[in-house]
């Protein structure tokens, strides 16, 4: 940060713009910004900022909404190429190249179920973002939920879709446990294929087949009613 | 003040600048999201402290950044996570905005409480040193000071 002490922080363009600031204060910065082209700017960014923001903002937490838009949204993203080391098996092939953040598009609701994916890049670990992933990047699974569930974790592959967790001879979702950022049984290594997919994870109220989840995420129908979908797109792109 | 109604106004308010700074501050729109999340499912069921607030911004920037701070110090904590399973990684350069980024975490991570907080107000807001006192609750000295014994690096500087 290297602005002169005529120039105005982020704290004072927040307060700024929610009506925070004396009048005084607030002329005082319309003042220094129409005659610094830097502050304007920055003015400028944080306004559009929030207005933008603020229309995609997710419900308020504790308040009970529908299924969100997002999550079919991300579904018609699935069908993309995916080659991954599963513990030591083999699973994929692919080739496409596609990037580009869901960002807002992907918010979820707090106390809805949802998986979370870390990966580590060079010793160095961060949660998934939709970030472009190379060979290389492992990738760790976490799921959260308010309740005791029932999960399955699912890789789809151009319309291809296999059962990454539980692994056989399991037949039916893994029991899981109420909790924040649970540990899942599972890891990947994305080889070298520049490629995209998906992840999925499949959270029920009761245990469900594998099978039945299998062919429901192949045709594309509904899941049981008791279940609940989360679509994760992971952009690909060779090293 | 003090209704779930009156709540919602603040969430749309603010909300949009709690992101902002959280994504600035982790570089990761999820984890901005959990953040402003976590903050906004406190308040909802103690909502006082946002009430009481002399400054419901600068209020929302020191939450925001002890969440993230918090977020880092987890996330950091996934590496056992990741180490606990058989995964074969191949070495790979990150690019330079995403290593830049690492190195700031890095950075925040061996500072205290009080010093990586105003290593972010400073770097990432662009605050004087009279707005991080207010934030901190101390002197303006006791913040150059603060800010006088970070590591001088481009990591930091360019976080934001």
């Amino acid at each position: 940060m290297s602005e002169s002490q005529a120039c105005v922080s982020d704290l004072v363009i927040d307060r700024y713009l929610t009506a925070e600031l004396s009048r005084d204060a607030a002329d005082s910065l319309e003042l220094h910004a129409a005659s610094c082209s830097r502050c304007a700017a920055r003015l400028a960014r944080l306004r559009a900022d929030t207005v933008s923001t603020r229309d995609m903002l997710p419900p308020l937490p504790g308040i009970s909404h529908s299924r969100t838009p997002w999550v079919g949204m991300i579904a018609v993203a699935a069908g993309l190429l995916l080659a991954v080391f599963i513990g030591r098996a083999f699973l994929g092939k692919g080739d496409v190249d596609t990037s580009g953040r869901e960002q807002l598009a992907q918010t979820r609701t707090k106390g809805r179920a949802h998986l979370t994916l870390y990966v580590r890049r060079n010793d160095r670990v961060r949660a998934f973002d939709g970030e472009t992933l190379a060979g290389g990047d492992a990738i760790a699974f976490t799921y959260s939920s308010s309740v005791e569930t029932h999960l399955a974790v699912f890789d789809v592959d151009d319309g291809e879709v296999t059962c990454l967790h539980p692994t056989l001879p399991s037949t039916v979702t893994a029991e899981a446990e109420a909790g924040a950022d649970v540990e899942i049984d599972l890891a990947v290594t994305l080889d070298d294929s520049v490629s995209d997919e998906s992840i999925v994870g499949v959270f029920c109220e009761e245990p469900q087949p594998i099978a039945t989840l299998t062919e429901v995420l192949s045709s594309g129908s509904a899941l049981p009613t008791s279940c609940s979908a989360e679509w994760i797109r992971l952009p690909k792109a060779g090293r | 003040m003090g209704s779930r109604r009156d709540l919602e106004v603040l969430y749309r308010r603010h909300g949009p600048s709690v992101l902002r700074r959280a994504r600035a501050i982790l570089g990761s729109e999820t984890e901005a999201q959990e953040v402003l999340q976590d903050l906004f499912a406190g308040f909802a069921a103690d909502p006082k402290p946002l009430l009481k607030a002399n400054s419901t911004v600068g209020f929302l920037y020191q939450a925001t950044t002890h969440r993230c701070l918090n977020t880092l110090r987890n996330t950091t904590n996934r590496l056992r996570l990741l180490d606990a399973r058989a995964c074969d990684v191949a070495p790979r350069r990150l690019d330079g905005g995403a290593e830049q980024r690492a190195l700031a975490h890095e950075l925040l991570l061996q500072l205290d409480e009080d010093s990586a907080r105003a290593a972010i107000y400073f770097h990432v807001d662009g605050m004087t040193h009279a707005e991080i006192a207010e934030l901190l609750d101390c002197s303006r000295r006791h913040v150059g000071n603060l800010l006088q014994r970070l590591p001088a690096t481009a990591a930091l500087q360019d976080h934001r």
